[in-house]
């Protein structure tokens, strides 16, 4: 059985579709990303299948039982918010036990279950605290005890590191992942942030313009993206989308102006328009050129410390290349960029 | 909140009681006062007899002038010492809470009240003739609360100055509040002067808020009453008092309503206008 | 802003002083005065020159207990607390609702709501007591308590709708979709988080509405003529009172406004957008 079906959902905002007959199937104790850019729908979804939203079509299992009529508090769910919604009139204590007094637990229970998620996230000592006294980070760590203390079925989570400051957002994705491995949970995770979903999740579903454009384990989208869209967004820097058209002779494809990439797609004759898409840290740079290179001129070199990023025009195309740290790249210089066959991805 | 389930009736459900409430107790008697204006006790039919009683009277044009007059001077200082009074309090200052505190008080102080108290000042043997008189200005006290002078009508806007302004201080001051200090900054980076910044940055800004002080105060203002009754006994003649008198001496209860009537009418005419200027003034800003 | 340097600076912070002294005293000179005179003996408000040396202040609770024991002022204040109260209650019971739908529920006609609600207070509401009398003589309610709070309701509504709007407005709404994925119906989400976190809020509009129907005089004036308010009571014995009476009045009237504002300023001010560093 699986924890999560939603099947067609479609929610309409004027004559806009939110979410476009979207449908999805979770495991349990998977941790499925949703992600994209803003906009994209994910958060909606999110908040179609927490019951939040009101949706037009489609239907919602949760844990094999329909729950698509049913309130956000009939479908036992437990949910972290992007600004956190830790009650300011509540001690923590008593953030942390408030959907365990709804469901009516012992006393006893309750304070078991609040001591043991406030261990977890390392807030006991904060227990007997008002929330505007703690910083953005603790508060997070509030929300998260809250959620992961309530007894509920599925975990979901709607961006909840984009608010807090970079460093902190990497030990929090460290702990995230760790915490909720330990506690077993089925988890839903919204983020605009692509190294977040790649990271993190057991499986990411892209969306875009309300629909899901590609559903996979990390490393199948990072090498594998079924669209110029995924390619774009996932990857730091983003995959390298060169035009191009295949050669008189079948045997490669000409790009960038009078660059050649020696491979084409399956099943293209010669003069076919394709994309050729490339990732920054399979292209290699040489001097001198040879028969399948891309000829260019250094634009702008951009050292991070452990690699530099070097963008090169060629032929107009401003295509970003990672080399070494060490790489000697002179702006305005000549340079040759070469692709191995087999990582090069087409593209549409 | 769940799925296909409409909320669609629930908004309208918690803001019927709201409009039902008006519908009754404020749209009704707005008709009921141009109704009664233009009809008169024992006749039916619509005629102007209740206007012409009105306008007969000498206290009709006293009640005008009186009104206009007050309002005309009263506003402008008002504004002038609350915009002072909002600029002191946002700058540097020890003790701005007190201050804000102190400024703020008298907005829970009523007309009547107000009236009473400044009648115990400007009174024949009241406090400012016992401090003229001591020393050594007069040699007599002044009866300032002489009706056949202008003033009363002095007093009468000292009085409303010292009672509503605070409003408008409240207001001007949440404004002002509002506006980053960035902006101020960025003009003394670019050599604007202090006042220059004021004409230039801080009043355009504040322009919402004196809007909306503008017309609440003034159509505060236009209902003047009880101010007006401690001070001169009813003697001098304002509009709202006319309409209460009317009423409550004369029984009349038709010039009573078309006193009412007139002030809604100058109520109506002075918010439209204020509208007008305001967003002449916000084009020809922008232009 | 920068403080400014030398002599000029250093005149600029006396003048603001100065100036925050002085309208300091514009605005309590008149209080101590009227407290004063409401305390002295009886013969200090007929007196002249009035006392000005501090030694010469006597104290002396003649003249208020003559003002409250005198008949009348005692229902009459009974009568106030009863409109102001009414008032209160009828104001929030009708306007926060309103004020929560502004606040939570898109609807169509939400803005036109929203406009109409603020061009009221572009309206004299309280001329309108004229012609409500003639209706409330055929309902009865001339003369009654119930009349009165009407009145100082329809006046308070418009504000307290706008108010309890941007008092739920500042209540985020992400924390009752919390509360309702832990538990909660809408409803005991509004009743577990929002209610309490906008009670502050409620709490100071509702003093701002007593305040208004305790100090509303017209109105009253024209609604009652055996059961008055206070402020009615007092403008209409106005000038057959003597004067002592007048100015015990006048004191009567003003101290719970005092009070309140000193208790409630710091929601008041939290409410007007006003900020105390």
């Amino acid at each position: 059985m699986r924890h999560l079906q939603v099947e067609a959902l479609t929610k309409t905002y004027g004559d806009m579709n939110a979410v476009d007959d979207v449908t999805l199937e979770i495991e349990a104790q998977e941790f499925l990303v949703l992600l994209g850019p803003s906009g994209c729908g994910k958060s909606t979804l999110l908040r179609c299948i927490a019951g939040l939203e009101e949706i037009d079509a489609g239907t919602i299992r949760i844990g094999g039982a329909d729950v698509t009529d049913r309130k956000p508090k009939d479908r036992n769910i437990s949910m972290v918010f992007q600004n956190y919604a830790v009650f300011p009139h509540l001690t923590v204590a008593k953030n942390i036990a408030f959907g365990l007094e709804r469901q009516k637990k012992g006393r006893q229970e309750i304070a078991e279950r609040v001591r043991s998620a406030a261990e977890l996230l390392h807030i006991e000592d904060l227990l007997h605290r008002q929330p505007n006294s703690l910083s953005g980070g603790q508060r997070q760590r509030v929300a998260v005890a809250r959620a992961i203390a309530y007894d509920a079925d599925l975990l979901l989570m709607d961006e909840p590191l984009s608010n807090l400051d970079a460093l902190l957002r990497l030990e929090m994705r460290a702990e995230l992942k760790r915490l909720v491995s330990e506690i077993k949970a089925t988890v839903i995770y919204v983020t605009h942030d692509q190294t977040e979903a790649l990271s993190m999740g057991d499986r990411v579903a892209v969306m875009e313009r309300g629909r899901i454009v590609q559903l996979g384990a990390p490393i199948e989208i990072y090498n594998d993206p079924a669209s110029t869209f995924v390619a774009g967004f996932i990857g730091n820097p983003p995959m390298n989308l060169l035009p191009g058209r295949v050669l008189a002779e079948g045997t490669g494809v000409e790009v960038a102006g009078e660059g050649r990439i020696g491979a084409v797609p399956p099943a293209s004759k010669p003069g076919d328009q394709v994309t050729a898409g490339i990732r920054a840290e399979n292209i290699a740079v040489a001097d001198t050129s040879g028969t399948w290179s891309i000829p260019g001129r250094v634009f702008v070199v951009e050292p991070l410390g452990s690699h530099n990023i070097i963008t090169v025009d060629a032929g107009g195309e401003l295509i970003r290349v990672s080399v070494g740290a060490d790489h000697a790249a002179v702006v305005g210089g000549d340079v040759y960029l070469t692709v191995p066959p087999e990582k090069v991805r087409w593209l549409s | 909140m769940s799925a296909r389930k409409s909320s669609g009736w629930a908004p309208y459900g918690l803001v019927a009681p709201s409009l039902l409430f008006l519908g009754v107790f404020f749209a009704w008697p707005m008709y009921r006062a141009v109704e009664l204006t233009f009809t008169k006790a024992d006749e039916p039919g619509l005629t102007l007899d209740t206007i012409n009683r009105a306008t007969a009277e000498a206290s009709f044009g006293e009640a005008w002038r009186n009104t206009l007059l007050i309002i005309a001077i009263l506003i402008p200082l008002q504004f002038a010492l609350a915009l002072a009074m909002a600029l002191l309090v946002n700058g540097r200052l020890r003790g701005r809470g007190v201050l804000v505190y102190i400024f703020a008080i008298p907005i829970a102080i009523s007309d009547l009240a107000a009236g009473i108290v400044w009648f115990s000042i400007f009174t024949e043997n009241g406090y400012l003739n016992t401090v003229l008189v001591e020393a050594g200005l007069l040699d007599r006290p002044f009866v300032f609360l002489n009706i056949t002078t202008s003033w009363p009508l002095a007093i009468i806007i000292l009085a409303e100055l010292w009672r509503a302004t605070s409003l408008v201080f409240v207001i001007l001051l949440a404004g002002l509040q509002g506006i980053p200090a960035e902006y101020d900054e960025a003009a003394a980076v670019f050599g604007a002067g202090w006042f220059t910044r004021l004409r230039k940055v801080t009043l355009p800004v504040l322009r919402p808020s004196i809007l909306v002080a503008l017309i609440l105060r003034t159509i505060l203002a236009f209902q003047m009453f009880a101010v007006v009754v401690a001070l001169t006994g009813g003697s001098t003649r304002v509009l709202a008092a006319e309409s209460f008198r009317w009423f409550n001496r004369l029984r009349d209860e038709h010039v009573a309503s078309a006193y009412a009537s007139f002030i809604l009418l100058l109520s109506l005419i002075v918010v439209v206008i204020y509208l007008r200027v305001f967003r002449d003034a916000e084009e020809k800003a922008s232009a | 802003m920068r403080p400014r340097q030398g002599l000029l600076g250093w005149l600029v912070t006396i003048g603001r002083y100065l100036a925050a002294g002085l309208v300091s005293a514009f605005i309590l000179g008149p209080i101590v005065v009227i407290a004063y005179l409401a305390f002295a003996p009886e013969e200090t408000v007929y007196l002249f020159p009035k006392p000005l040396a501090p030694a010469d202040f006597a104290f002396s609770t003649e003249t208020m207990s003559t003002f409250v024991t005198a008949t009348g002022t005692l229902d009459a204040l009974w009568t106030s607390i009863r409109v102001a109260l009414l008032t209160l209650v009828l104001a929030l019971v009708i306007g926060a609702p309103a004020g929560y739908a502004l606040a939570r529920h898109p609807f169509r006609g939400k803005d036109v709501y929203r406009l109409g609600i603020v061009a009221t207070r572009a309206f004299p509401i309280v001329i309108l007591a004229v012609p409500l009398i003639t209706y409330y003589l055929r309902w009865g309610l001339d003369d009654t308590v119930w009349g009165v709070a009407f009145l100082h309701t329809a006046m308070a509504l418009p504000t307290t709708v706008l108010v309890t709007s941007a008092v739920f407005i500042g209540v985020s709404e992400e924390l009752e979709a919390a509360a309702m994925t832990m538990g909660c119906s809408r409803f005991g989400a509004f009743r577990r988080v929002a209610l309490p976190l906008a009670l502050p809020g409620l709490a100071a509009s509702s003093i701002f509405t007593f305040v208004l129907s305790w100090n509303e005089v017209f109105g009253a004036a024209v609604l009652t003529l055996q059961n008055p308010t206070l402020p009615a009571l007092v403008v209409v014995q106005l000038n057959q009172s003597p004067v002592p009476i007048r100015f015990a009045g006048g004191f009567f009237l003003l101290a719970p406004a005092l009070i309140f504002m000193l208790i409630v300023r710091r929601y008041l001010f939290n409410l007007w957008g006003v900020k105390l560093k």
